[in-house]
């Protein structure tokens, strides 16, 4: 059983961005297609660990990055991975 | 991993289908071709009156109906619109120019280029040329503006001119034109085509399969995903075409093709950077006009009013080549599509 966090983008303008401005400090990160079964649309989400959610999101809004959404989903094999949609806001 | 297993499979049942489709009566390296489907619509519905190429394909209305129904069981179904319609819709008549040049949509490529018609070998760069050039907007920031949430009788329109134009095939009243003759007059049986559709349809609303997303992702993140199926669906139409005795490689006498290499590369690059700027290939454009989303569905439109106005102009390639004229609608939608990216992105100042 795998938890994977996912960060969602308005356009992939942002998601772009979110890439060049994550890759100069020391987070872990991959840019994927936003899993389906958060969206049926071909946007591009970021995938991180879940500890490290919270301060990716603090890294992006510091540089005045548009974020859609956050979710952690459970990825089990061939199984529909379970997602949950996390409140960040402080 | 679930998602990728899904999407080759997506893949490789598109590919399938194509050869049956061909073997049932579709024109060769024609299994599917959305570009050349739509055009053929636009015909039958005297938006042109090119004589050989006018029928109502049920594929084009299995794929409509069968993301509309999948939407709506999954609940994915969302009506929405607003993001600049204008220009969705000159998206669309460009996105068909540079298909009707090259003689075929990217699903088509993938199939001639199976089919071993090496034309579509020129082509393929074309395509990624194209899709690379969208992605230096996508950089800078183009974007056609957030699309809004509309009420579901907009959602309803796209699967409601889908089952029209489904009474209308069946019916064959006599204002509809039907080819007598060419690529047209041939098509695999009603309700095997509509069935290979319906199923398509399903399959890429579960999916998400677009042959543009398969490169620009590729370009963009280095991400695979997409690509697996835009693999897959050649890999078993290679197969297939073997097997049944459709592959016939060469450059000359291709079905429904020219040899022009110039304009097969740079037909496929306006379709390339057409796709990109419309967030999506002719074929996922129809599932999301099943899905409810207005923009969509104006891009397809405008994919008709481009296939009248390629073809009442004599400017849409033929085996023969591509026209003077059509040669400079290549050139003119180049710059027309550098103008619509450069005005959406950052790249200008003024744009926020």
């Amino acid at each position: 059983m795998a938890y994977s966090c996912y960060i969602t983008f308005p356009t992939t303008f942002y998601a772009i961005r979110a890439e060049s401005i994550l890759k100069q400090e020391s987070t872990a990160f991959k840019m994927v297609p936003v899993p389906r079964t958060i969206s049926s649309s071909c946007g591009t989400a970021l995938r991180c660990s879940c500890d490290e959610i919270g301060k990716i999101k603090y890294t992006l809004l510091q540089n005045e990055l548009e974020l859609e959404g956050f979710y952690r989903l459970k990825e089990e094999g061939l199984k529909t991975p379970t997602v949950e949609e996390l409140d960040l806001n402080e | 991993m679930r998602d990728r297993l899904f999407i080759i499979i997506a893949g490789a049942v598109v590919g399938l289908l194509a050869v049956v489709l061909v073997l049932q009566g579709n024109p060769v390296n024609m299994g599917f071709c959305i570009a050349c489907f739509i055009r053929d619509i636009s015909g039958a519905l005297g938006l042109h009156r090119a004589g050989v190429v006018q029928y109502i394909r049920p594929e084009i209305i299995g794929l409509i109906i069968g993301a509309f129904a999948t939407a709506l069981f999954v609940k994915e179904f969302k009506p929405t619109g607003g993001s600049s319609p204008v220009l969705r819709f000159a998206l669309g008549m460009f996105m068909m120019a540079g298909a009707l040049i090259f003689l075929g949509c990217p699903l088509r490529l993938v199939l001639r280029l199976a089919g071993g018609d090496w034309n579509a070998l020129i082509a393929l760069p074309g395509y990624v040329v194209g899709v690379w050039l969208g992605t230096i907007f996508l950089k800078n920031g183009y974007t056609l503006g957030r699309s809004q949430e509309q009420s579901n009788v907009n959602g309803y329109a796209g699967p409601f001119i889908a089952v029209i134009l489904l009474i209308l095939l069946v019916a064959a009243p006599a204002f509809i034109f039907f080819s007598e003759e060419g690529p047209g007059a041939m098509g695999a049986p009603l309700v095997l085509a509509l069935g290979a559709g319906l199923l398509v349809g399903v399959l890429a609303q579960r999916t998400r399969l677009c042959t543009m997303g398969a490169i620009r992702d590729i370009i963009l993140f280095k991400d695979f995903h997409l690509f697996y199926g835009f693999a897959a669906i050649f890999v078993v139409a290679l197969i297939g075409n073997l097997l049944t005795g459709y592959f016939n490689p060469g450059f000359e006498g291709q079905p429904v093709a020219h040899i022009s290499t110039l304009w097969n590369f740079l037909g496929m690059t306006v379709v390339g950077l057409a796709a990109v700027l419309a967030g999506g290939c002719p074929m996922r454009q129809l599932i999301l006009t099943g899905e409810g989303q207005g923009d969509a569905l104006l891009t397809v439109f405008g994919m008709m009013a481009g296939a009248a106005f390629m073809h009442n102009f004599g400017l849409a390639g033929s085996p023969a080549g591509v026209s003077p004229a059509g040669q400079w609608i290549v050139l003119i939608s180049l710059i027309v599509l550098g103008i619509i990216g450069l005005g959406n992105s950052k790249l200008l100042s003024g744009n926020k």
